[in-house]
């Protein structure tokens, strides 16, 4: 395993070993490797700084009545 | 309706219904005693809910009978994903033995929606558990066993929403409502030889539904044609508060569109794929060729499952947070569900959002090169249904290639999968045409085309057609 690999493999196991077995561990590790091999191909992808995440964040504000106009300040 | 209202058609039998030829209340019953019968031969069904059906088809009779009639979903009977929430103490199990008590105190959105046009709520069909996010390889992952394929016991359904296609495969529901987040409802259209639609992200609410991956998950009808999956999407389709997704779009039903006669198919698309399924699909393709100029084309080389296979992992381990940490895995039916969670925490934020903006690139490219045609072909799968025995490597935790399905799913584009032949052991194929977002009505009407001039979607297992009268 690489590094990269090993360290965040190491982290599974860190947090969750007491939940798996050791051939289930096993296949973690393979799951890493996997997820990092994904990760690669995203991270060669060159993308220039103002492509911006395929998603809108829209501020939220519930209207109220003071909103609407019905209530005044005095 | 003097003949079995068994394989017909959700259009044919609401004909029938609103000519008072047969009864919501006799229709029902029909397929009461289809899904007691064969539910538990095929594996396809969780909980048959009689007493909720047969309650609901009396109410849509008084209201015919009194000529209140609402459409062409009124009275008839239909089974749902058993993701999706349903009220008055019924079950909802997601498909996992942990989660076979859970109940809701509501109905998912697509459920309402089905009630107030007038359907039968029957049963709530298997699923692989948790829809399959966490990594299964084998049919087995269900609460219910491995989910048959009505055309041979032997194979598997398909998945995740394996009993919404076998159940409309094996004439039990007239219809049914799946999911896809990947593959879920295609999968068990091509296996079950049904027609399914995955509609575009959006279009109908998923307000209800189990969460795998929230930018990803869709709901989408399984039947017997694609003209049934149009008239059910408008039923479903439509804006929802409660899902800050779901689209201002109005959705009408209507074969009758503009098309370029132009169908594209994506270089390679066959490669690895078995024999019979490129025989059915080239096939196709040349019937297609009378109405349609069919071009080869390039996409831009992208790394399409490795964006969708991110997102969906991130987001799995989201959504399922508690039930990682809590290692409440170990109670899943699949071996490999049971470790499949703890690997995608390391999927780091930065690769996450990389794949959100090279979700932007994929959806402006694709869309430039789709823009050009009515629809991309290809086969729905690389196989008929695999021996329910095997093993198999998924799309969300393998390094398969399959473009039309990530790419499709990663940019929330509609596709219909119809069947298109069957192997010589007799197990269904399927080809699938997928369009532009918010393009159902094009891809509906080719698909429906297709099959008013072919007779695959109209053939049905010879052991479950119904017995006729002496």
């Amino acid at each position: 395993m690489k590094s990269e690999e090993k360290l965040l493999a190491n982290m599974v196991i860190t947090k969750y070993g007491h939940f798996l077995k050791d051939h289930e561990i096993a296949h973690v590790k393979e799951s890493v490797e996997d997820i990092i091999k994904n990760a690669h191909a995203l991270r060669n992808v060159k993308l220039d700084n103002d492509i911006e995440p395929f998603s809108v964040f829209l501020p939220f504000a519930k209207t109220t009545e003071y909103d609407s106009g019905e209530i005044h300040n005095e | 309706m003097s003949e079995t209202p068994i394989f017909k058609s959700v259009r044919e039998l609401g004909l029938s219904i609103k000519s008072k030829d047969i009864s919501p209340v006799e229709i029902t019953k029909h397929f009461l005693d289809r899904l007691e019968k064969y539910g538990p031969e095929y594996n396809s069904v969780v909980t048959i809910t009689a007493d909720l059906a047969l309650k609901q088809a009396k109410f849509a009779e008084n209201e015919i009978v009194k000529g209140k009639y609402k459409g062409p979903l009124h009275g008839i009977p239909y089974g749902a994903k058993d993701l999706l929430a349903t009220s008055g103490g019924i079950p909802t199990t997601w498909g996992a033995k942990l989660f076979e008590n859970q109940t809701f105190s509501y109905d998912a959105a697509v459920v309402s929606k089905l009630r107030k046009s007038g359907a039968v709520l029957i049963a709530k069909l298997a699923m692989v558990e948790l829809a399959g996010g966490m990594g299964y390889r084998q049919p087995n992952a269900s609460i219910t066993g491995p989910c048959k394929s009505p055309w041979d016991k032997n194979t598997w359904a398909g998945g995740s929403s394996s009993g919404s296609g076998s159940a409309v495969g094996c004439g039990l529901v007239p219809f049914a409502i799946g999911s896809e987040t990947w593959g879920s409802i295609l999968s068990p259209a091509n296996n079950c030889g049904i027609s399914g639609l995955r509609p575009t992200y959006g279009r109908v609410s998923r307000y209800g539904a189990m969460a795998l991956s929230w930018t990803l998950d869709k709901l989408g009808p399984l039947a017997l044609s694609a003209d049934d999956c149009g008239l059910i999407l408008e039923a479903i389709a439509g804006k929802d508060h409660r899902d800050p997704s779901s689209s201002n779009r109005k959705y009408i039903y209507n074969k009758k569109v503009c098309r370029k006669n132009k169908l594209g198919i994506i270089k390679g698309v066959l490669d690895s794929m078995d024999e019979q399924v490129q025989s059915n699909f080239v096939t196709s393709v040349k019937y297609l060729e009378n109405k349609f100029e069919i071009t080869e084309i390039d996409v831009p080389d992208l790394p399409y499952e490795e964006v969708t296979r991110t997102i969906m992992l991130a987001e799995s381990s989201s959504a399922f947070e508690e039930f990682t940490e809590k290692g409440l895995a170990r109670h899943l039916t699949a071996p490999e569900d049971r470790y499949g969670p703890y690997a995608r925490t390391t999927v780091l934020a930065k690769d996450y959002i990389k794949a959100l903006r090279i979700r932007g690139i994929m959806a402006h490219q694709l869309n430039d090169i789709m823009s050009e045609f009515d629809a991309l072909i290809a086969p729905t799968r690389n196989t008929p249904a695999s021996p329910i025995d095997d093993e198999f490597r998924g799309s969300i935790t393998g390094s398969s290639r399959d473009i039309m399905g990530a790419a499709g799913n990663a940019l929330g584009l509609p596709s219909v999968s119809v069947p298109n032949g069957f192997t010589p052991e007799n197990l269904p194929t399927g080809i699938q045409f997928m369009g532009r977002a918010f393009q159902e009505n094009k891809i509906l009407s080719i698909a429906a085309d297709f099959q008013e001039e072919s007779d695959w979607h109209r053939q049905h297992p010879a052991e479950l057609l119904p017995k006729t009268e002496p």
